[in-house]
C-alpha cells in the first residue's frame, strides 16, 4: 500500500448546547464522535449516511471549516490540526470543496471568472493570469468561455455545479471534498456532473472525498465507502464488496431501503424496514449506536462498543455480530427465532 | 380501469392546461394533461423541475393562486371540479380528495397539537367532533406507525421527527376516509430508511382503506415499487404513459430512456452513466416544437416545427414522439 494522502485519526468534533440566561454549556451535540480513515491518492471514498450522521460535519473539520474537538488529521504525512495560520491557507490550496446548493455558494453579485478566479487572487496570481485560467477552467468544466463575464443567475443548477466545481480546481488541488455535489440536481442533469467528475479525476489525478446520502451515486462513483451512523464508521468496505456482502446490519437495510427502477425487482426484494426513527446526536444510545433500530441488538450491545474491526480484506465493521458474507439481515433474524 | 357499478373512472381529467401570468409573459406549466384513474387505482407522475407534475394535482384541487389560469375539465365522481365554487371545492378537500405534501413541517400549524390537528380535519366536514374526534386522531396515528398514539396527540409539530411528520400526515389525510390520495414528494425530504417506512405506511393504508393514489414524484425507483401506472411528464406535457412494466421495460420515448440510462443504480454496477444532454427548458421560453426536441438525440426537422402527439405504441402504453418508429427499443438501448 502507498502512503495515504489523508489519514483521519479518531476525529471528534462535539458542538456545544447552551441554555439559560447564561448560555452556560449544557450538554454536547456529538456530531463526529471518533472518526478514522485514509484515502489513497487518486481514490475516491465515499461518504455515506443519513442525517444526522456527521458526514457533512467530518467533510468540514477535515479541512478545519470547523475546527474539530480533538484527534489527528494529516495530510501527506502532515499534521493538519496544528497548522499555523499561514500554513492552512497553503494546505488549502492542495484541499478543496465542493458544496451541495450551487445557488447559495457563489457569490450573485461577482461573475464568474472572477468566482473562479478568486482562489488564485488570494493565493497571489496577477489578475490577467487568474482570469486567463478562469476561462481554461470553464472550458474544462465543459462551459464555454466566452461566458465568464456572465452572472451564476445567468446559469442553470447543473451549470453552477459546474462554475462550483472550477472554483474548487482553480489551484490545482490534489484532495477534493465533495459535499452532496448532485443532490440538488435534477436526474438527467446529475447524470452529466457525475460524468464530468470522473473525467476530472483522470485529467487532474484528483483524488475525492464523496459525501452523499444517496447511496446508487455513491456506489457509481466510489472506489471504497464508508458507511456513518450516529457520527460513528459503520463499516468501510470496497465499493463492491458493501454492496454484494454488507457486514454491519445497518448497511444491510440502508441498501435494501434503496429503491430500484425495476418493478419486478422491487416486488421481490427482501426489504429490511428498520423500525423508528434515528436518535439526537446529543443523546446518542450508549454502546452500539445503532442498538435501539437494530433487530439484532442484544444486551452486550448497550454495554460495549464495538470497536471498527477487519472481516476481510480491506473490510471493517462496528458490530459485534457482523453478518458472514452471503448471509442476509433476514436470515440471521430467521436464524435467531429458531 | 373503471368503476364496477357505474363504469365511470373516480376522476378523468382531459385537456388540462394551467398557465401563469407573469412579468416576463404567460408560463405554460400544464399543456393538455390527460387521464382516466379507476378507483382504488395507484398511479405516479414522473417528472424533473418545472415538468408541471405538481400543478397538474394542485390545479384539481383549486389549490393554485388566482394567477393561474386553468381550462380544461377534470371530472370527479361525476363533478366537474375546474371552475367548482370554493365553497363546493373545500367540502372535497380533506374529505373526498386529500393530499400529501412533501414537507409536513410546514402543513401543519406550529400553534396547534397534532391531535387538535387531525380531529379538526374530521370536525370541518362534520365527521366527528370533540372527544370523540380526538380519540380517532389517536387511532389514526396508531394506523400509520406513530408510538405511544395516546400521548402524542398531545404534542406539536416539533416534536415530532421528520418521519413522524409525514406519518402525522398521511393520518390526517385519511382521516376522512377519502377515496383518492395524492401524495407529492411525499418522502423526498425524509432519509432512506424513513422513506421506506413511510411508503410501507402508505401501502398498508392503501390496502385498508381502499383509496386511489397518485403520487408525484422525481424518483423513478419509487414509482417502480409503488404505483400501478405511470405518466412521465416534460415541459408540461405527458411524454410517455403506461403500466409500470411497459415504462421500465419497454420505454419508447426518448426522454423515457434518457432517465432511466441517466440513473445510477444500487443493484449493479455501471462504468459510465448515459445522461441526456443540457438542461430542461424554462417555462418561459419553451422551444418551439417537441419541448425536448433540443435534447434529443433522434430529432430530426419536424421535431423543430410542431408538438409531436401522444400516439399509442402499445395496450395501455402511449408515447409522444415524431421519430416514434426510428427509436431504438430499449433492450437494444440498455444493452
Amino acid at each position: 500500500m502507498n502512503a495515504p494522502l489523508l489519514e483521519v485519526d479518531d476525529l471528534k468534533t462535539h458542538f456545544p448546547i447552551r441554555a439559560g440566561l447564561l448560555r452556560s454549556v449544557v450538554g454536547h451535540v456529538h456530531a463526529v464522535d471518533g472518526v478514522s480513515l485514509s484515502v489513497q491518492p487518486k481514490e475516491t471514498v465515499g461518504i455515506v449516511g443519513e442525517s444526522g450522521c456527521g458526514k457533512t460535519t467530518l467533510g468540514r473539520s477535515i479541512l478545519r471549516l470547523i475546527e474539530p474537538t480533538s484527534g489527528a488529521v494529516r495530510y501527506r504525512g502532515e499534521d493538519v490540526i496544528g497548522a499555523s495560520r499561514q500554513r492552512m491557507q497553503e494546505l488549502r490550496a492542495e484541499m478543496q470543496i465542493v458544496f451541495q446548493d450551487p445557488y447559495a455558494s457563489l457569490n450573485p453579485r461577482m461573475p464568474v471568472d472572477d468566482i473562479i478566479a478568486e482562489p488564485l487572487r488570494v493565493h497571489g496570481t496577477d489578475k490577467t493570469a487568474a482570469r486567463a485560467k478562469a476561462r481554461e477552467l470553464l472550458d474544462a468544466v465543459g462551459l464555454l468561455p466566452e461566458h465568464g463575464n456572465r452572472y451564476p443567475h445567468e446559469f442553470s443548477g447543473g451549470q453552477r455545479q459546474r462554475i462550483g466545481i472550477a472554483r474548487a480546481l482553480s489551484l490545482n488541488p490534489n484532495l477534493m471534498i465533495l459535499d452532496e455535489p448532485v443532490s440538488a440536481l435534477d436526474v438527467s442533469v446529475q447524470a452529466q456532473v457525475i460524468n464530468l467528475l470522473d473525467d476530472l479525476q483522470d485529467e487532474f489525478d484528483l483524488t475525492y472525498l464523496f459525501i452523499a446520502h444517496d447511496l446508487s451515486v455513491v456506489r457509481h462513483i466510489s472506489d471504497r465507502i464508508v458507511v456513518m451512523y450516529l457520527g460513528r464508521v459503520a463499516e468501510v468496505a470496497d465499493s463492491s464488496d458493501l454492496y454484494t456482502s454488507p457486514a454491519h446490519p445497518y448497511s444491510h437495510a440502508l441498501l435494501s431501503a434503496v429503491p430500484v427502477p425495476d418493478p419486478d425487482l422491487e416486488r421481490d426484494r427482501e426489504r429490511i424496514v428498520l423500525q423508528g426513527d434515528i436518535p439526537s446526536p446529543s443523546d446518542p444510545p450508549s454502546g452500539c449506536r445503532f442498538r435501539t433500530r437494530c433487530p439484532l441488538a442484544v444486551e452486550r450491545c448497550a454495554d460495549e462498543v464495538p470497536e471498527l474491526r477487519q472481516v476481510g480484506p480491506g473490510h471493517m465493521v462496528a458490530c459485534h455480530f457482523p453478518l458472514e458474507p452471503g448471509e442476509t439481515l433476514i436470515d440471521r433474524v430467521g436464524a435467531l427465532a429458531v | 380501469m373503471a368503476d364496477v357499478k357505474t363504469g365511470e373512472p373516480l376522476l378523468s381529467v382531459k385537456d388540462l392546461t394551467v398557465s401563469f401570468k407573469t412579468k416576463k409573459g404567460m408560463a405554460a406549466a400544464v399543456r393538455g394533461v390527460s387521464f382516466d384513474l379507476a378507483a382504488g387505482e395507484s398511479m405516479a407522475i414522473v417528472g424533473e423541475s418545472g415538468s408541471g407534475k405538481s400543478v397538474s394535482s394542485l390545479a384539481l384541487l383549486g389549490l393554485l393562486p388566482r394567477s393561474a389560469e386553468i381550462t380544461g375539465s377534470a371530472v370527479f365522481r361525476g363533478e366537474e371540479l375546474i371552475g367548482m365554487s370554493d365553497k363546493k371545492l373545500q367540502s372535497l378537500r380533506g374529505r373526498k380528495i386529500a393530499m400529501i405534501f412533501q414537507d409536513p413541517m410546514t402543513a401543519f400549524n406550529p400553534l396547534f397539537t397534532i391531535g387538535d390537528q387531525i380531529a379538526e380535519a374530521m370536525e370541518v366536514h362534520g365527521l366527528a367532533s370533540g372527544k370523540e374526534a380526538l380519540s380517532k386522531s389517536a387511532d389514526l396515528l396508531e394506523m400509520v406507525g406513530v408510538p405511544e398514539p395516546g400521548r402524542r396527540i398531545h404534542q406539536y409539530p416539533h416534536e415530532f421527527s421528520g418521519g413522524m411528520r409525514q406519518r402525522a400526515m398521511i393520518a390526517m389525510a385519511i382521516a376522512n376516509k377519502p377515496d383518492l390520495l395524492i401524495a407529492d414528494e411525499p418522502t423526498t425530504a425524509l432519509d432512506v430508511t424513513i422513506q421506506a417506512q413511510v411508503m410501507e405506511v402508505l401501502a398498508d393504508i392503501r390496502g385498508e382503506t381502499g383509496a386511489a393514489m397518485i403520487l408525484i414524484t422525481h424518483d423513478l425507483g419509487l414509482v417502480a415499487g409503488s404505483a400501478e401506472r405511470v405518466q412521465v411528464m416534460y415541459g408540461g406535457r405527458v411524454f410517455e404513459r403506461g403500466t409500470i412494466r411497459s415504462i421500465f421495460y419497454d420505454p419508447r420515448n426518448p426522454y423515457t430512456q434518457g432517465l432511466l440510462s441517466s440513473m445510477p443504480r444500487v443493484d449493479n454496477e455501471s462504468d459510465r452513466l448515459v445522461p441526456i444532454v443540457g438542461t430542461p427548458p424554462s417555462l418561459l421560453a419553451m422551444p418551439a416544437g417537441c419541448a425536448f426536441g433540443p435534447r434529443c438525440q433522434y430529432r430530426g426537422e419536424v421535431c423543430g416545427e410542431r408538438p409531436a402527439e401522444l400516439a399509442e405504441v402499445g395496450i395501455d402504453h402511449a408515447s409522444r414522439c415524431h421519430k416514434g418508429a426510428e427509436i431504438p427499443r430499449w433492450s437494444e438501448v440498455s444493452a
